[in-house]
């Protein structure tokens, strides 16, 4: 960029290093080393790689949701029928599973039903498009739960903890690394490569920066918005799959909160709800951190309110970061 | 910049300055208990982990308390795995769905922790601490509202949550005690609603209840929560007859309970004996006094225990019979819990 006007090259490399620790994905890099030093430090239980692991697991179904979640943040819709998704996806799994024992017409019966519940999220945010999409997916999420409550009632679905291997998709290790640890790592490399390598990416930002803009650059904005609603609703369903391998039994009130949970971890990892902005990077690094520090938390017994504190105040403090450093670049300036 | 920088090291230098403090804190050689609860904001819970504090003091033991923010099973997963981690000795938990649990607790008891279930028992566990035998409840609640009604009318029942697993147990021993016995023919049982242990919900769903069936007569709520917020709906409302039965806390019922108010009488156990009780059969089960279903053990306070067999739990205990909290009585009890 600056190579034209004639600036030498050190000049440039040094604005480039100040950039790069200057980014968001830094930040995160350092508050994640200090989060696990923290938390080491604190406890000398933490660094045990089995008991790491296993609460590492504990908070990856949501980490799982939060990766379709950035996209959807990056369009500058947003997706509140998550958790109602996981939960109907699931219900119905094991509905499907008690009625004819195949646990293969239960698995595929969730996935169904979760691409189903995300496509209707599309379906009426394309269809209407003046419609906020904050509001039909707070709508769609109460369908969703209620449609498991009806179905549930005051009971609950199970019993799919008997097939060995299906467990096992939740509890069963490598060494002291779970299945699904593995899994959710191909997932983020192949949903990191999507976003940042391919057209489709970066036709997603374009969407997110201006929708207008992009439909007159050519872009099928109303297509691509469809798909991915659709996708997050699959990667739902998915989830759900292994969520009830962990819990073997299904409520109506599970997967309670996923929703804003998987939005924080988007919004710390940086990416703008306003859409456009952000790096997947910075999305998966904050899944660890926020899992991470609430594990550490945990281990040093403070209550699940103080946690919440905890978390609530890291989240105002790295959300108003690009304030701070804006600050700081203009001072620069003004000298 | 390099203010920025040198203040992220100065950080982490003060983290790693109070860790090197605080690091020698959780030695291996300590025992530790310890009790989860079905959410942090149940004064009901509070009482019951007192208790159970006071009986690990007694038996010189570390007691750590950890609950949940909401009923939610996913928190007390982490939370067991979270003690595990710690090298506890022994988990007392108040189950929040019958099922769920049972992976992470065999895979507690597996690295050689004692678990134990208080009040909501669930699969996987080793023994329930059972507050009062199902059908034991069951029946004086029956009782209440064959009495309150005059053998005759129609009741309803407000419970907490549709899943709360010892409500539902509560709930179905009554329906089996009356529909087997001709005494209770004349009860017409309208409705079952459902609270979620939140006064709001609680308080709505009496009031529906009173504008759907003019001719209730009783409400019976066999949770603390529910018959609170019942009790208060009903006596704030003029010229209501509904008598309030159900299973509540002295403390808070104190204003409610009498011959000529809302609630005659009701019934509760110790939830302090509750917590204690948990704590003294874990020592116990550890000490390997606890035998086969069907043999007794003397705890180390000196009270006698029968072991039964337990549903899901592998065994159980009682921890003693529903007590009634009338007139008479409430006030010295309102001081206690």
């Amino acid at each position: 960029m600056a190579t034209k006007s004639g600036r030498t090259i050190a000049h440039v490399k040094e604005r480039s290093l100040k950039d790069l620790l200057l980014r968001w994905e830094s930040l995160l890099v350092l508050i994640f080393i200090a989060v696990n030093i923290m938390n080491a430090s604190f406890s000398p239980y933490y660094l045990d790689a089995y008991n790491l692991f296993t609460s590492i697991n504990g908070f990856l179904v949501k980490g799982m949701i939060a990766l379709p979640m950035a996209y959807i943040l990056l369009l500058g819709d947003i997706d509140l029928s998550v958790g109602g998704n996981v939960c109907l996806s699931a219900t119905v799994l094991g509905i499907v599973y008690n009625a004819t024992n195949n646990i293969w017409l239960g698995i595929a019966a969730c996935l169904a039903t979760g691409i189903l519940c995300g496509a209707l999220n599309g379906l009426i945010l394309t269809k209407f498009t003046e419609l906020a999409p904050m509001i039909v997916t707070l709508a769609t999420n109460i369908l969703f739960r209620g449609l498991s409550e009806r179905i549930l009632g005051d009971g609950s679905t199970g019993g799919m903890q008997s097939i060995d291997w299906f467990s096992k998709l939740y509890y069963g290790r490598v060494g002291p690394v779970p299945y699904m640890f593995i899994v959710f790592c191909v997932m983020a490399v192949v949903f990191g490569l999507v976003m940042h390598k391919t057209v489709f990416g970066r036709q997603m930002y374009a969407i997110g920066e201006n929708k207008r803009a992009a439909a007159y650059a050519g872009i099928k904005v109303e297509k691509i918005r469809m798909f991915v609603f659709t996708l997050t609703g699959f990667i739902c369903g998915f989830a759900a799959v292994f969520y009830c391998a962990c819990l073997g039994s299904v409520k109506s009130n599970v997967a309670e909160g996923f929703d804003l949970e998987a939005i924080s971890m988007c919004v710390l990892g940086g990416i703008s709800t306003a859409g456009g902005k952000g790096t997947f990077l910075g999305a998966i690094i904050a899944i660890f951190i926020i899992g991470l520090l609430r594990y550490g938390l945990g281990l040093i017994n403070l209550s699940g309110q103080t946690i919440r504190i905890v978390i609530g105040a890291l989240l105002i403090a790295v959300v108003l970061f690009p304030t701070i450093r804006d600050l700081i670049k203009n001072r620069k300036a003004k000298k | 910049m390099k203010k920025l920088i040198a203040l992220l090291l100065a950080v982490l230098m003060a983290f790693s300055l109070v860790a090197c403090a605080d690091a020698p804190a959780g030695g291996d050689g300590d025992v530790t208990y310890a009790i989860v609860c079905k959410d942090a904001s149940n004064p009901y819970m509070s009482r019951m982990v007192s208790g159970f504090k006071t009986a690990c003091e007694a038996l010189g033991v570390k007691c750590i308390e950890k609950s949940p923010e909401t009923t939610s099973v996913d928190d007390q997963i982490t939370i067991v795995n979270e003690l595990v981690a710690q090298n506890v000795k022994a988990i007392a938990i108040a189950a929040n769905d019958a099922a769920a649990l049972e992976a992470t607790l065999k895979a507690a008891r597996d690295k050689g922790v004692a678990v134990v279930t208080l009040d909501s028992d669930t699969k996987g566990s080793q023994m329930f601490i059972n507050q009062a035998g199902v059908t034991q409840v069951a029946q004086v609640l029956v009782d209440s509202v064959y009495d309150m009604t005059g053998g005759e009318g129609e009741f309803a029942v407000l419970s907490a949550s549709s899943t709360a697993t010892n409500q539902n147990s509560w709930i179905a021993a009554m329906k089996t005690i009356i529909e087997g016995d001709a005494k209770y023919a004349k009860l017409k049982w309208v409705e079952t609603v459902y609270g979620d242990d939140e006064s709001q919900k609680s308080t709505d769903e009496t009031q529906n209840l009173m504008t759907k069936y003019p001719n209730l007569e009783v409400i019976c709520c066999p949770t603390t929560v529910g018959v609170l917020a019942c009790a208060q709906t009903v006596q704030n409302t003029e010229g209501c007859k509904i008598k309030v039965a159900g299973l509540g806390l002295p403390s808070e019922m104190k204003d409610y309970v009498g011959d000529d108010k809302v609630c005659p009488y009701m019934y509760l156990w110790n939830p302090i004996d509750v917590g204690s009780c948990a704590a003294y059969a874990i020592d116990a089960i550890l000490d390997g006094k606890v035998g086969e279903v069907g043999t007794k053990f003397t705890a180390e306070n000196e009270t006698e225990y029968e072991v039964m067999a337990g549903d899901p739990a592998d065994q159980q205990i009682i921890v003693g019979p529903p007590f009634a909290f009338n007139g008479d009585n409430i006030a010295d009890w309102a001081t206690v819990y």
